[in-house]
């Protein structure tokens, strides 16, 4: 997997006004609250929760990340990992889990992941064992950890996740701090994304996240820079499109506020992100 | 046939949709165009109409006409128009080629005329998430395959899987031994929208492909875009584009190819003459690489 994550990164890193070297695989462990770490580098990031139970992790990445991060746990408990919770359906994020699957852990994910599974089956995958519909919670050793399900957005079975009584927020995907997303990324749909963070950035639970990719914590405003990005971009679209502007027309005019501008990747991804919002108001996706 | 314009770009035909010029003419406008109607009638009650950017069907039987894409509200009521031009008929039917807006928008001019619209079910969760004004939602849905028939003339709806998007219907024409298929294979193109389609499935693409090959013996297609009719073999070159491609991504892959330099290192000679080769191999490579990354 490491050749695809330098591929996404790159993309991310290699752009920007203010574009700077990043370490993209170097891992390490943080502690974000009491027994709660993030565990990876910028190219990749799990949450693991740590209770005198056993340890709930989330995406396990890859079988090398995995192994990674089967140590970088066992540098902080002897616990065995109880269950293993996949964030959304992507292969660069869910494959990888048989070590934890071989210690007796529980695999489980929102069920909309499922259908994705069986149409595209991959080795390196370990099927869920149990999936959750809506809003549910796993407690283990005293802890609960919350997952929240805000419908589509990035793909259609993400689950957003957050250890009761922390103020830190498990969210994959939705936000990679100060980078604008992947310009060409097929399965998101723009209007419920935007939605969805209107969502997040309401609820008064939380102050700062970590992510799937990026920094290992960043604060509530990375999330709303990411939703006015995204809705600046739709904006400009539009006004293209009532301006009569049309595909290469479009997308090579487009120029967002210089705030904007400064994030990583926005040189790089402009114009094709712009390419899949003029998709997504002309062809309803 | 007479045609209100024949200022018709079959430039266009860049599959997924279309890529063309705006063309000057007084039809009305597209986001992708000002396009008059043009009729073809393929023959024994089967017609295909260009329109709006699109291209759609309208069969007409004893009972009544059954009409593929509406395309747009405009593009709607010239397709009426021309079907006016042939019969009285009802409208029976309107059948949803897939949920994408510029082919499903002004269903409405048909559903006053009477018409139920028809959709395979996957499209629902579609139009209903992102709904449009000018999208009437479908009447009815099918699962894997539906008959209609308006008097002595029948189509048979099939689903034969994801493949430009998770709800295309094959319309077969068995009469005719003619299959429409909108969008998915676009004659002897390779794919367009940018060559990155949003919700195309690109290895479930080829197996879609096959089944159909496989299970329905059409001998000519009629596509979404462009010219009017293409020989079975443009089904069949279209699964082997495909194929080729994922193959041959997969093998730079596996060779150890830096994913940045994936794209332009692709190279299908054998597909070189394809439309829209030289401008869209690379993006249609990166779709590809995007399937290896995440699974879709």
């Amino acid at each position: 997997m490491r050749v695809l994550l330098t591929f996404i990164l790159m993309t991310l890193t290699t752009s920007g006004a203010q574009a700077q070297s990043i370490d993209l695989f170097t891992k390490d462990t943080t502690e974000l609250a009491p027994g709660v770490y993030t565990f990876g580098a910028f190219s990749a990031r799990s949450l693991f929760v740590v209770t005198d139970d056993g340890v709930i992790t989330t995406d396990p990445v890859s079988t090398k990340n995995a192994a990674d991060m089967r140590a970088a746990i066992a540098e902080v408990t002897d616990q065995p990992v109880k269950y293993v919770i996949y964030s959304h359906q992507h292969w660069d994020h869910v494959l990888g889990g048989q070590i934890f699957k071989n210690e007796g852990a529980t695999f489980i994910s929102h069920d909309k992941c499922i259908p994705h599974f069986l149409r595209h089956p991959n080795d390196e995958l370990v099927m869920p064992d149990k999936t959750v519909a809506s809003d549910s919670e796993i407690t283990l050793g005293g802890k609960t950890l919350k997952l929240m399900y805000f419908g589509p957005n990035h793909g259609d079975c993400m689950l957003v996740m957050q250890v009761e009584g922390t103020d830190v927020l498990y969210i994959n995907d939705l936000v990679t701090p100060y980078s604008v997303g992947l310009g060409f990324m097929p399965d998101y749909d723009p209007g419920e994304w935007v939605r969805t963070l209107n969502e997040l950035e309401a609820m008064d639970t939380w102050n700062t996240f970590t992510g799937g990719h990026g920094v290992p914590e960043a604060p509530k405003a990375a999330m709303n820079q990411r939703r006015r990005y995204m809705e600046a971009l739709m904006q400009a679209v539009l006004d293209g499109i009532a301006d009569g502007k049309r595909l290469e027309g479009l997308y090579d005019t487009i120029e967002l506020p210089k705030e904007f501008q400064e994030m990583r990747g926005y040189d790089t991804h402009i114009r094709r992100s712009a390419e899949r919002i003029y998709h997504y108001y002309t062809m309803g996706w | 046939m007479k045609t209100p314009s024949l200022i018709l770009s079959l430039s266009l035909a860049v599959a997924g949709c279309s890529t063309t010029q705006e063309p000057a003419s007084s039809g009305p406008a597209t986001p992708f165009g000002s396009l008059g109607a043009m009729t073809t009638n393929i023959g024994d009650g089967l017609y295909t109409v260009s329109a709006g950017g699109a291209r759609t069907v309208f069969l007409v039987g004893d009972e009544g006409v059954l009409v593929g894409d509406p395309i747009s509200t405009p593009a709607a009521e010239q397709i009426l128009g021309e079907i006016r031009k042939v019969t009285n008929k009802p409208i029976r039917y309107v059948v949803y080629s897939h949920s994408h807006w510029d082919h499903i928008r002004g269903g409405q001019v048909f559903k006053e005329e009477g018409a139920e619209i028809w959709s395979q079910e996957n499209c629902l969760a579609h139009i209903y998430r992102n709904p449009n004004p000018e999208v009437a939602y479908p009447d009815r849905s099918y699962t894997q395959k539906q008959v209609l028939d308006v008097g002595n003339a029948t189509v048979e709806l099939l689903y034969h899987g994801p493949n430009h998007s998770d709800c295309s219907t094959h319309m077969y024409f068995p009469n005719h031994k003619i299959v429409h298929i909108v969008d998915t294979v676009q004659p002897y193109a390779v794919s367009g929208a940018g060559g990155r389609m949003n919700d195309s499935y690109p290895k479930l693409f080829v197996d879609s492909l096959q089944m159909l090959e496989d299970e329905v013996p059409f001998e000519r297609m009629i596509p979404g875009h462009g010219g009017p009719i293409a020989p079975r073999d443009a089904v069949i070159n279209r699964r082997k584009y495909q194929q080729a491609l994922l193959d041959a991504v997969k093998a730079e892959i596996d060779k150890g190819t830096p994913f940045g330099k994936i794209p332009d290192a692709v190279s299908l000679p054998k597909f070189k003459d394809l439309r829209g080769y030289d401008q869209y191999l690379a993006a249609n490579a990166q779709r590809i690489l995007i399937y290896y990354t995440i699974g879709w």
